[in-house]
């Protein structure tokens, strides 16, 4: 089998804080099971065939940026969500989630367009929420381990009716702060206000993302297992810390 | 001095008395807190008895920078006051004010602070500092200032409170910090390196990406030395590195040692060996140069205080601990935490290594930087990590994404026993280089004293 192509969004833009982890995350568990990734990036102005990527991602970035960001992903938009649909896996953290909303409206300025991947939409807030959180995942497929992680955002954000949530907060704001949702699911794409980075101690979540990646080349494949103390005890640590 | 002023100083100086008496520690802020609360126009009033006055800003190299200047200033003979470690908010700025003795008369001290860089548009309006020089800008504790945006909004504030007779003292390589100089009244001096034989192959990963804001377009280097920092120019061309006033010719690192400057100013060239390591002490060497030659002191006096400056408390500082050594590099961000990698793996020698991670609210609460910063690069030197602090299995974690294997990482319950642990593994002789957040090194600190291995804590 070919490698797994990974294709980082806006990297250069969009990399505000320890989002390499997860890239680092998911390239090693792969490794770890023989199999290979290899990282492409796409940029501003840049074309690629996204169709043939099998993971995806779009990390945080810092609020100057991301106009520019929201002008040229619309470019990619039909895509994007061509992409998805035809089960590629993707992760989105913060700026990256936002966009990949229906739309982000900052507190000043003009309203940022997202391409709707994610039935959902962002407002700026009065507060930011910044903070240790830990959530329980509403995906069943994504097991009983508590999500843990880092906020740090003003936008809020609410999932319209249907649109699927990633966790229920135990601990933190979430979305919004206000209705307990965390994240947001659309088939094998997981958008999240969670840094830390998330998938290193969410390892729960890299699989997931990894084994759809994989089926998506060989439908009958299974991650085997790997040995996860390190891991489980980086997610305990902060669970037992914060509920 | 005013009646009231005189109040709140006298009383501010009796609770940090009443405090220590209680055993409550140095009371960095305390007397600020009451002096200010009493007289909330104290700093203005007390900073008249300083002449000059000096603030410090800036993400990395606040303290070690101050730690030059203050050297040059007892090299010209001039008594300072200074905030001292950790105080560089308002109320520690304030405490310093109304400790000092301010003789009146005309020689009065120089003034030497500090500021947080979100404390500056207060201590700027209050302080009116005479000269300012702001370091570096990068990412740090990003779940206290939010966003490197608004970081630079608080130093544009504050600078643009000063009257035209102050100076700015700007790094030039660092884009977010050299367009602070425009548009100001004032006197405007840049400092950077010129030597691109230290320069990097490229931008690092954890470099943030700068733009120029008229255009969001991404910044062009020719040259990278540090982080963001190097040589840079918007594809538009408007947007460029300004030509240092002050410059380092010629750089010669030599590891954990130090490194050998030539440093070019108006009307007269350094040669400088320096005892601290790394090129981001040889940056913060550079401003302090830079700082002098606004103050107008003595060349041949800046050169040898810079040389015999030892580091600031903690910063890097070396330890004799019985017949072992201890070497403390604090790390608390990624381009920090790069440096001191770097500097640690340029003599390609094996090292024994503690990673002590806190995520106190001084540390930053927000860990997710130990992904940005590159320790692969000690892989090859170190086969064991020793980890500890509040974070221990985040940091465990991130060695074993690294290339650590599991049992080649250590983590530790207690700081106590993980040095204890990582001293008992080295032959006598050898070094533990430790590489700690703020707290942790304080923590380590507080434990050798307690075991009467520091001469100079402060208690």
């Amino acid at each position: 089998m070919k490698p797994l192509r990974l294709l980082h969004l806006y990297p250069r833009r969009m990399n505000i804080y320890g989002d390499r982890g997860n890239i680092m995350t998911l390239t090693r568990r792969a490794a770890w099971r023989g199999l290979e990734i290899t990282v492409d990036s796409l940029d501003v102005g840049e074309a690629r065939s996204l169709k043939e990527y099998d993971l995806l991602f779009f990390g945080g970035g810092q609020d100057q940026e991301q106009p520019r960001v929201s002008v040229d992903l619309q470019r990619h938009r039909e895509a994007l969500i061509e992409t998805v649909e035809d089960g590629a896996a993707l992760l989105a953290v913060c700026g990256g989630y936002q966009l990949l909303g229906h739309y982000y409206q900052p507190a000043e300025g003009q309203r940022l367009s997202g391409i709707g991947l994610f039935d959902a939409f962002t407002e700026a807030g009065p507060t930011r929420m910044i903070g240790n959180v830990v959530a329980t995942p509403a995906i069943s497929e994504l097991g009983e381990a508590p999500i843990v992680g880092f906020e740090n955002h003003s936008g809020q954000t609410f999932l319209n009716e249907g649109a699927r949530a990633l966790a229920t907060v135990r601990f933190g704001g979430g979305n919004n702060g206000q209705d307990g949702t965390e994240g947001c699911v659309y088939r094998h794409a997981i958008g999240t206000y969670l840094h830390g980075s998330v998938l290193p101690k969410n390892p729960q979540l890299a699989d997931w993302l990894l084994e759809a990646a994989l089926r998506r080349r060989q439908p009958d494949a299974r991650l085997s297992m790997l040995d996860d103390d390190l891991e489980q005890a980086a997610n305990a640590s902060l669970a037992h810390r914060f509920s | 001095m005013r009646a009231r002023t005189q109040l709140a100083r006298a009383l501010g100086r009796l609770a940090g008395t009443a405090s220590r008496t209680l055993g409550r520690g140095s009371a960095t802020s305390l007397p600020g807190v009451v002096g200010l609360k009493l007289q909330p126009e104290l700093i203005k009033e007390l900073r008249r008895g300083l002449s000059p006055v000096v603030a410090v800003t800036g993400t990395n190299g606040k303290t070690t920078t101050s730690r030059f200047i203050g050297q040059m200033l007892e090299a010209h003979g001039m008594p300072y006051v200074h905030n001292q470690a950790g105080s560089n908010l308002v109320r520690g700025i304030a405490t310093s004010l109304l400790q000092a003795r301010l003789p009146r008369g005309e020689h009065r001290p120089a003034g030497l602070f500090e500021v947080d860089e979100a404390t500056m548009p207060a201590a700027c309006a209050q302080l009116q500092p005479d000269v300012v020089v702001v370091t570096n800008l990068f990412r740090d504790q990003l779940d206290r200032y939010g966003e490197l945006g608004r970081t630079a909004r608080y130093l544009q504030d504050g600078l643009a409170t000063l009257p035209a007779t102050s100076t700015v003292v700007l790094n030039a390589d660092d884009p977010l910090v050299a367009t602070l100089g425009h548009g100001l009244p004032c006197r405007v001096v840049y400092y950077g390196i010129d030597d691109t034989s230290v320069a990097r192959a490229a931008l690092p990963h954890a470099a943030d990406s700068v733009i120029d804001p008229a255009t969001g377009d991404l910044l062009d280097y020719s040259a990278v030395f540090l982080g963001h920092l190097g040589h840079y120019r918007s594809p538009s061309g408007r947007m460029a590195r300004p030509q240092p006033d002050v410059a380092l010719t010629s750089v010669s690192l030599d590891g954990i040692e130090g490194s050998d400057l030539v440093m070019a100013a108006p009307g007269h060239q350094l040669k400088i060996r320096l005892g601290l390591p790394g090129l981001y002490n040889a940056y913060n060497a550079l401003a302090a140069a830079a700082v002098g030659t606004a103050l107008s002191l003595e060349p041949s006096r800046i050169t040898a205080a810079i040389a015999e400056t030892a580091a600031a408390f903690g910063r890097v500082e070396r330890i004799t601990v019985g017949n072992k050594s201890l070497w403390l590099g604090l790390i608390k961000n990624p381009t920090g935490a790069n440096e001191v990698i770097h500097t640690l793996a340029l003599d390609g020698q094996p090292k024994h290594l503690l990673i002590a991670i806190n995520d106190n609210f001084a540390d930053g609460r927000d860990i997710s930087w130990l992904w940005d910063a590159d320790f692969e690069e000690l892989l090859g030197m170190s086969p064991l990590v020793d980890v500890a602090g509040t974070r221990s299995a985040d940091m465990a974690l991130r060695l074993k994404y690294a290339g650590w294997t599991g049992e080649r990482i250590h983590r530790h319950e207690s700081l106590g026993a993980a040095v204890d642990a990582s001293l008992a593994r080295l032959e006598p002789g050898e070094t533990l280089f430790v590489l700690p957040t703020y707290t942790a090194m304080l923590d380590v600190r507080r434990l050798l004293a307690r075991r009467g291995h520091l001469m100079d804590y402060l208690a």
